[in-house]
């Protein structure tokens, strides 16, 4: 099982990306599909269909899913809580608060000189930072795991409570989009928007593969990580940095998404049953696409009325693993 | 003698401003286990720390192989300096080898991949530390005295002169703690490594350790363990509250 993980990932990913593009309300016969794809002559509503909607989603799917889940490693790793990630830490709150911060109080900014897109990733880049840095200070105090993870959530309902605060005196246009943004979505990123998706995300990832030696030292705890060679304050604040990039810009693209993040590395533990980030962290931003992709399979079902909001799906399939890793947490905590 | 490969000069250790020890003169030489002796809060964690280069001293000089510690980079001190602390590790999770393995990070590159020599490194390490047969074991199916010797395979295979251990006997049974100490003097004679060890277990320290390094009210005495029994040293640092140290089996009454 533990040597065919990665490529039973990357196979599980490359088919839910297929049927990503093929399934919907218009459904795109296999042979079609591999016309556009190819770029051969085809039926142009099939052309506009794939391009424009379905291919982006499911890049952005498959991009925002892997950035979460590496996220959510490197952040369980360096606060030591197997509980930690993006959604729960209050990370993604801030990075909303950024968000919150432009598009409903944005005259009052002078990014507005920035290209949208770009003002929209530094405002929840510098709101995930932001609270990430209070985190790193809350730690440095508390340095009980569970008592961190309260001063996350409750950084989370501050920045809620700001976000709120904006909306009662933004302009009502303004507030519709939001509202949308915040149920989560990988529906709103368009191909000219997919690549300040894809660069800061395509950055975060290759870092995160390039600090499993880091990473697995800061297992054994700081001390010792000092003992053996590591710079520890510039690993926690690169880190920290690539974390808040993760989460900063995937959160500005498509809305807070609960729980996928988080629970991803806990699947993936499952599987390879180590916690080598070496082998760890290649898994974990595997599963994280096809996690995603799934959950976004689900929004899309065909055939019902409404959709379910992505970030319902996430909830429903990573609260379950949120208590199990709650009640059999003691191979996280075990001493060596 | 061969020469000292740790030394300290007019050292004092302690927190801010604050000295826990003072004028510390040591020598840890090749091949000899020292034990370092003192009550809670006498400064027995801060000086191993301090010689470890993970606190800056506050006074004086630690020197290993012929550098100043404060001249040498954080892997160039790893390679020289080995440190063992108590603290809780999150790597329930890993194999017996993988985190054996984690002691070569001074001696891999960026991303860690193991040489072949690194492998022989790590392989001796759990033979030497009697836990080959557990290379694959998960950390977290071990008992308390496996891993204590999991955790010093891993210091073995940082391949230092010198190895420094916080307590590496406590939450031990008895059994299990002679075990240990008998598993690093062998270490130390056998590879002519510099050991330095705290422990709160008088007994077992005067039965395995060549010489013992006393820490009473800020200072540091060294000597072996006869000295430190027919002297006084110990008994001083020891007889609290009307318990008198015996000067002939080092029990306190």
């Amino acid at each position: 099982m533990e040597r065919w993980t990665l490529p039973l990932l990357a196979l599980a990913g490359i088919a839910l990306f297929v049927l990503h593009l093929a399934l919907g309300p218009v459904a795109v016969p296999w042979p079609a599909l591999k016309d556009v794809l190819l770029g051969r002559p085809a039926d142009p509503g099939h052309v506009t269909i794939l391009w424009e909607l379905r291919l982006p989603r499911a890049i952005t799917a498959a991009a925002a899913g892997a950035g979460l889940a590496a996220c959510a490693l490197m952040l369980q790793t360096l606060f030591r809580n197997p509980l930690a990630g993006p959604s729960v830490l209050g990370i993604s709150s801030g990075a909303a608060l950024g968000v919150a911060l432009l598009m409903l109080g944005a005259p009052l900014l002078p990014m507005l000189a920035l290209p949208p897109q770009l003002a929209l990733v530094a405002g929840a880049f510098a709101g995930a930072l932001g609270v990430l840095l209070l985190m790193l200070l809350a730690d440095r105090r508390v340095g009980d795991g569970h008592t961190l993870l309260i001063v996350g959530i409750m950084l989370g309902y501050l920045c809620s409570a700001l976000i709120s605060v904006l909306q009662a005196a933004g302009p009502p246009a303004a507030l519709k989009g939001f509202v949308l943004w915040g149920m989560g979505s990988y529906a709103g990123v368009t191909n000219a928007q997919l690549a300040w998706l894809l660069v800061p995300v395509a950055v975060g990832l290759g870092m995160a593969l390039l600090f499993a030696k880091p990473l697995n030292a800061l297992l054994l705890g700081q001390e010792q990580a000092a003992a053996l060679g590591t710079n520890v304050p510039r690993v926690r604040r690169t880190v920290i940095a690539v974390a808040g990039l993760l989460a900063g810009t995937i959160t500005a693209f498509c809305g807070p998404i609960a729980f996928l993040g988080l629970a991803t590395p806990h699947v993936v533990r499952g599987m390879v049953r180590t916690a080598d980030h070496a082998r760890l962290m290649p898994a974990t931003i595997l599963c994280g696409m096809v996690l995603s992709l799934l959950c976004d399979l689900v929004v899309r079902l065909p055939g019902q009325g409404g959709s379910v909001p992505l970030n319902a799906v996430t909830a429903l399939l990573g609260a379950p693993v949120v208590g199990w890793v709650l009640l059999r947490g003691r191979r996280w905590s075990s001493s060596a | 003698m061969s020469p000292a490969l740790l030394h300290t000069v007019d050292l004092d250790v302690g927190h801010g401003a604050r000295a826990l020890v003072r004028h510390i003169a040591l020598e840890l030489r090749p091949g000899a286990l020292t034990a370092l002796i003192g009550v809670n809060g006498s400064g027995k964690s801060t000086l191993l720390r301090t010689l470890a280069g993970l606190l800056p001293p506050l006074r004086g000089h630690v020197h290993a192989g012929g550098h100043d510690l404060r001249t040498l980079s954080a892997p160039e001190r790893a390679r020289r300096i080995a440190l063992v602390t108590p603290a809780p590790a999150a790597t329930g999770l890993l194999d017996v080898r993988t985190l054996v393995a984690f002691g070569r990070h001074p001696w891999t590159g960026r991303l860690g991949r193991l040489a072949p020599a690194d492998h022989r490194a790590v392989e001796a390490a759990m033979d030497m530390a009697g836990i080959a047969h557990l290379a694959r074991r998960p950390v977290d199916r071990l008992s308390d005295g496996e891993r204590q010797q999991v955790v010093i395979a891993r210091a073995l295979a940082q391949a230092t002169p010198v190895m420094l251990l916080d307590e590496p006997t406590a939450f031990l049974d008895l059994v299990n703690r002679v075990r240990i100490m008998r598993l690093l003097r062998t270490i130390a004679t056998g590879q002519g490594k510099a050991m330095l060890l705290s422990t709160h277990d008088l007994r077992t320290a005067l039965d395995h350790a060549h010489r013992l390094l006393v820490i009473d009210r800020g200072h540091a005495w060294a000597g072996t363990p006869g000295e430190a029994l027919r002297n006084g040293h110990l008994a001083r640092a020891f007889e609290r509250d009307g318990l008198v140290l015996d000067p002939v089996t080092g029990a306190l009454r």
